[in-house]
This record gives C-alpha cells, structure tokens and sequence, in this order.
C-alpha cells in the first residue's frame, strides 16, 4: 500500500498570454518508509511535484492520495492541519523565521497543533535537538549559525511533529559538500530509524544513487 | 505573546525607521483621539466639586409663550425667576437635595483687609448647594438654613480668593466688601475648577427667597417667571431621572394657570436635564435638546480621527509585512490556517498599538490636565479652567483608550493581515 498516490496529474501555469505545462500526467507511487529522489533539469517540473504532494499547490488535474486519504477536496483549513499533522518540509533556503531562536523555529509545527502545553511542546523540541545535536545552539539565532548548522534546525523542524513524510527540496544545495553530506547522512538515519518516507528534489546524482529510488524528470514528464 | 514582543523588537532593530514611525504615529493618533475624548469627558464624568454629576439634574430655563386664541404674538424665554423655579423643582419626590443658586456666576468686586478692590467670579448660593457640591472646608462652615431664608449677609471665599482679600485662609468672622455691601465671612473652601459650570465659584453669597438679585422683575407677563435662578436636583440613588422629569411637566400645568389670565402659556422642553444632555444636547432656552444629533456628530469625529491615522498605519504594516511574506509561506507550510495568520498579525500589531497608545494616552493626560486653552470655549470665565486630575485621569479614560487602540489596530492591521493570508505558500515561500 503506497504513502503517496499520484494519479494523472497535470499542471498548466496559465497567463492572458501563454500558457505553459508543468507537469503531465505523472503518475507515481512511494512506499511507506522510501527515500525517494527525483532528478532532472531545472525548470522540468521537479519542485512543482513536490509542492503539489505537499500539498501547498494544486494540480490543474489528476488526484493526490496521501496516507490513504484523497487530499483533492479538502478545504484549505483542512489541507493547513493535514499538513501540520503529516508532513514535515525541508527547503534549500532553510527558511528559518529570522526574529525567532532555534527552540522556536523548532518549535513551529506544534504552535499550530492543538493539545499540546507548552511544556510538552517545550520537552519535544529539546528531545530532537538533542538527537541532531544542536542542543547547545537552542537559543541563538539562525543569523548566528553555519549554514549546515541551520539545516540541521531546519531538518528538527520538519521532524519535531513525527511526520510520516519528508519532503526535501535541494537540502543540500546551499551547503559545501562536507555540511551536505552531513545533512544527507541525517535525512539517511531519519529515513532507517524512524521509517520516515523522504521525498527529495536534489541535482546531485551521488547522493541519489545514495537514495532507494530515483525518478528521473524532463520537461514535466517521468522519463525514468 | 512573548514570541510577538520578540518580534516587535526585531522589527524594531531590523526595520527602524518602518517601526518607529508606526510606534510614534499610532501614538500621536492615540494623544490626538484621547484629548478630543477628555474634552468631552469632562463636561460629564464627575469631578469636584460635581462630584455627584451622575445624579444631577438641572433646571435652567423657562419658555413661554402667547396662546393660540391670544391677540399677542409673545415668545420668550430665559432663566427661571426664584418663585418659578420652586414651583416646578421644589419638594420633587425621589430628590435628596434641591438647590435654587444663579445659573452662572457674575464678575463682582470684593475688598477685604488687604485694601486691594478685585473682581471674583461670584455665585448666589442657598444652603443646600453645599450638600450637592462638595466643596471641602478649610475654615469655618457652610451656610444654615437660616441664613439662607432670612438672606444674612454671609459668604464663603475659595481660598485663593480669601488669600488674596485677607492675605490668610484664616478669615472666619471677617468682613468683606462685596458691590460696596458688607459681608461676614463664614467659610473657606478649596479652590475649584471653573470647568465644573454649575457647581464652581470663588466667592458664594447666601442667597434665599428674599434676595432681590434673584429676581429680574417683570419683563413679558405680569406673572414673573424669568431670572437668572436655576435649580441643582441631586436625584437618589436608583431614581430614574424620567420620573423626576414626569413630576416637573405635570407641575408646568401650575404655572399655566397663573399665566392663563395673560392668554400666555409655558412651552416644556424634557427639563431638567442630565450633563450628557447640557453638553451636547442644549440649543438655547426655547427648544428641545437634541442629544442624538450633537452624538452623532461626535462619533463622525472619533471615526474621522481613528480612520486617517489607520490608513497610513495600515500602509506601515502593509510594509513590515512584506518583508516577511517568506516567513508566512513556511508558517502556512507548517500548517498555519489563514484564520490564524489573520489573528496572529492582528495581536502583533496590537501589541505596537497598546504601547503606542500608553505613550499617547500619558501625553494626552499631561497635556489635557495642564493646558487650559482647551477649555476655553466651554467656560462662561476664564480663571482656574484648568480640569480636576480625575476628570482626565480614571478608568473610563483608560477603557476608552484601550478601545480606541484596539478599533485603530482593527482597522489598521485587517486588510494587511487579510492580503497576508490570502498569499500563495509556494510564492510566498520562494520571495526574496
């Protein structure tokens, strides 16, 4: 039983003027636990997909099947708290929130969940910053810290939730090669020891090979 | 609401000019607001030596005029004479105390032992007056009764005014030249504010049924209804000032009686009448005060006073919050709902506003309780206008402030927060 079923999904950017596909019928199924790359071009569609099985975009059609769950109708309150329960985002950027330190960047996903006290709240974010070993960083802010530094709290985020997927935009594609293969080595240990299904855009082919799948893309179209 | 004051002092740091302007701009909207507020307020919270404003009630005027099958075309009104005025406000059920005093206080020379002529704001006072305004004694006592009656001729000195007439507060039994006439000294009061228009005075001279000052003779009829006497009610507690007002109308009946043989009769205009209405609702002697208009023009003012101010602010916050779009994409990422980014934006601009709004708010107090220029136009003499402490200063001031802030954060920060919600995630998130 896939994690996540995408069924004929189309995606057309549409101006006054142009028009132009993204995606075309792409059909794909990840398994729970997979540590899926996908590979391509720039502008072949790769970030689009992930935004779409994300759920911060929509198709123009086809279906998107999350954890048994067909997100196509969910309503936006619906998609925000889906979202906040099961996905967990890492970005190139990092996209740390800069007025805040790191327990509260961490700390993000569960403002947003409700039932959890602050002291709850406060006790999971030391428990995965301990485990990515950034406690000793819990009160500076990201502009104090390195680049891998600040993806590895990054990485905390997406994970301080336990979602059951990852999804990873080129989390290496701002660090040196030494702080990327760090952070792939952790999104590795995150994918074997909590079973956590990884889904990452990277144009690294190495760190690919690394991965159990790779889907190959170009112009908007699985090619392999 | 710790994670909001952090980032009111990044933005602070991060975006100074943006932040400060909107601090120094929402609190010179909240000085601008408070003090049209307190100019208002004043003439209605109570104070001393009106301390009992929310039970007062005032008879002023009296309106009368010639009846329909009359020859005479007569309209006229004024104020009431004494005998007018204790037959419709004397002895009403449900008031505690009724004074009958001049409704305004007349400029008087006085000499005391000092030597020196000088003219005090003066008013004509029965015994009664003392038990509705307070008026602390700093020597001697108020008016009896009988002294009011029999009009002995005593009078009760604020004590600026007997510091200057007798270079002393300390001036029970001494004699004071008023208009030429000689008056005993009974009593010192502390100063008061002129602002308080029925209840204020620097010099209070006994006056009662006998007084000839009370009186201004026939002037329309030959039934004497006008005068320069107006009448304090202080209502008890619980009463409703429409029953006092019922019993008033039915007494006017009286008083068309006497004016039936002179084919005049009187026109009743809803007296007395409460300050919200004497501050905003009187149109003279000879019409029924309008209180909804002179509110309604007063809330088109807060509202003009609150809505320019927000729109610029509204722009300041459209700003800050476009350096920040990528922080919405990641926050909307992880779950946000837009309703959250809404409110969240909403209470972080509240916070800017409630400290904008103390700064305001103090500067207005200050300038309010300090500059009397603003009371100029509200006051029948200008000495000592400057309002009591409490009549600037109390909770009503500090709810109001706390209400406008929130109106002005309202208005300010919802279309900003409602365009922030409504940004795309994947947009936001990959804007630089």
């Amino acid at each position: 039983m896939s994690i996540i079923t995408l069924s004929g999904i189309n995606k057309v950017y549409r101006t006054k003027e142009i028009e132009t596909t993204a995606l075309e019928n792409i059909n794909l199924d990840v398994n729970p636990g997979e540590f899926l790359s996908i590979m391509g071009p720039s502008g072949c569609g790769k970030s689009t997909l992930l935004n779409i099985i994300g759920l911060l975009d929509k198709p123009t059609a086809g279906s998107v099947t999350l954890l048994d769950r067909n997100c196509n109708n969910l309503s936006d309150s619906e998609l925000s708290h889906f979202r906040n329960k099961n996905i967990g985002f890492v970005f190139q950027s990092f996209h740390l929130i800069p007025s805040l330190n790191v327990a509260a960047n961490v700390e993000l996903p569960l403002v947003y969940r409700s039932g959890l006290s602050a002291k709850e709240r406060r006790e999971r974010v030391e428990k995965v910053l301990e485990r990515l070993e950034m406690s000793h960083r819990i009160k500076h802010l990201p502009a104090q810290l390195s680049g891998g530094q600040c993806q590895r709290v990054a990485i905390a985020r997406a994970i301080v939730g336990n979602p059951s997927i990852v999804l990873a935009d080129e989390p290496t594609g701002n660090l040196d090669s030494k702080m990327g293969a760090e952070v792939m080595s952790l999104l590795h240990r995150l994918n074997k020891e909590d079973g956590t299904t990884i889904v990452m855009v990277t144009h690294n082919e190495a760190q690919a090979r690394e991965t159990d799948r790779i889907v190959r893309f170009f112009d908007g179209r699985i090619i392999g | 609401m710790k994670q909001k004051l952090i980032q009111l002092l990044y933005d602070l740091r991060h975006q100074p000019i943006i932040a400060w302007v909107t601090l120094i701009a929402t609190a010179m909207s909240i000085f601008l607001i408070m003090v049209v507020v307190m100019m208002q307020r004043v003439q209605v919270v109570p104070f001393s030596p009106e301390s009992c404003r929310d039970r007062l009630l005032l008879g002023i005027y009296i309106h009368a005029k010639s009846t329909e099958k009359s020859h005479n075309n007569n309209d006229g009104s004024a104020g009431l004479s004494y005998s007018a005025a204790r037959t419709l406000y004397e002895d009403l059920d449900g008031v505690e105390h009724t004074s009958f005093i001049t409704a305004s206080t007349e400029k008087i020379d006085v000499r005391g032992t000092s030597g020196e002529t000088f003219a005090l704001n003066s008013r004509r006072v029965d015994s009664e007056f003392f038990m509705i305004f307070d008026h602390p004694l700093i020597a001697g006592r108020y008016f009896t009764a009988d002294e009011s009656a029999s009009a002995i001729p005593v009078v009760i000195m604020a004590e600026t005014a007997a510091r200057k007439a007798f270079g002393t507060t300390d001036c029970i039994g001494e004699t004071l030249s008023v208009d030429h006439f000689n008056y005993n000294v009974v009593g010192v009061v502390k100063d008061n504010s002129a602002l308080a228009k029925t209840g204020s005075g620097e010099l209070f001279i006994v006056t009662g049924p006998d007084d000839p000052h009370m009186d201004w003779g026939n002037s329309m009829n030959d039934v004497n209804i006008f005068g320069p006497v107006a009448a304090a009610l202080l209502v008890k507690e619980g009463v409703d000032f429409q029953s006092i007002r019922d019993q008033v109308k039915a007494r006017y009946a009286i008083i068309d009686t006497q004016l039936a043989p002179e084919e005049q009769e009187t026109v009743y205009h809803e007296a007395p009448y409460d300050q919200e209405t004497i501050a905003t609702g009187l149109r003279g002697s000879n019409n029924t005060p309008d209180s909804s208009s002179g509110r309604i023009m007063r809330y088109c003012i807060y509202a003009i006073l609150l809505i320019v101010p927000a729109i610029n602010l509204s722009s300041m916050l459209h700003s800050r919050m476009r350096r920040r779009v990528s922080e919405i994409g990641v926050r909307r990422a992880y779950g946000c709902t837009r309703m959250r980014i809404i409110t969240d934006i909403i209470a972080e601009n509240f916070i800017i506003t409630l400290i904008g709004g103390v700064i305001g708010l103090t500067l207005g107090i200050i300038f309010a309780s300090t500059y009397s220029g603003l009371y100029e136009d509200m006051n029948s003499y200008g000495t000592n206008i400057t309002p009591a402490m409490s009549a600037v200063l109390n909770w009503g001031t500090v709810f109001i402030a706390v209400g406008v802030c929130f109106i002005l954060n309202l208005i300010s920060a919802a279309i900003p927060a409602w365009q922030a919600s409504r940004v795309n995630p994947v947009e936001a998130i990959n804007a630089k």
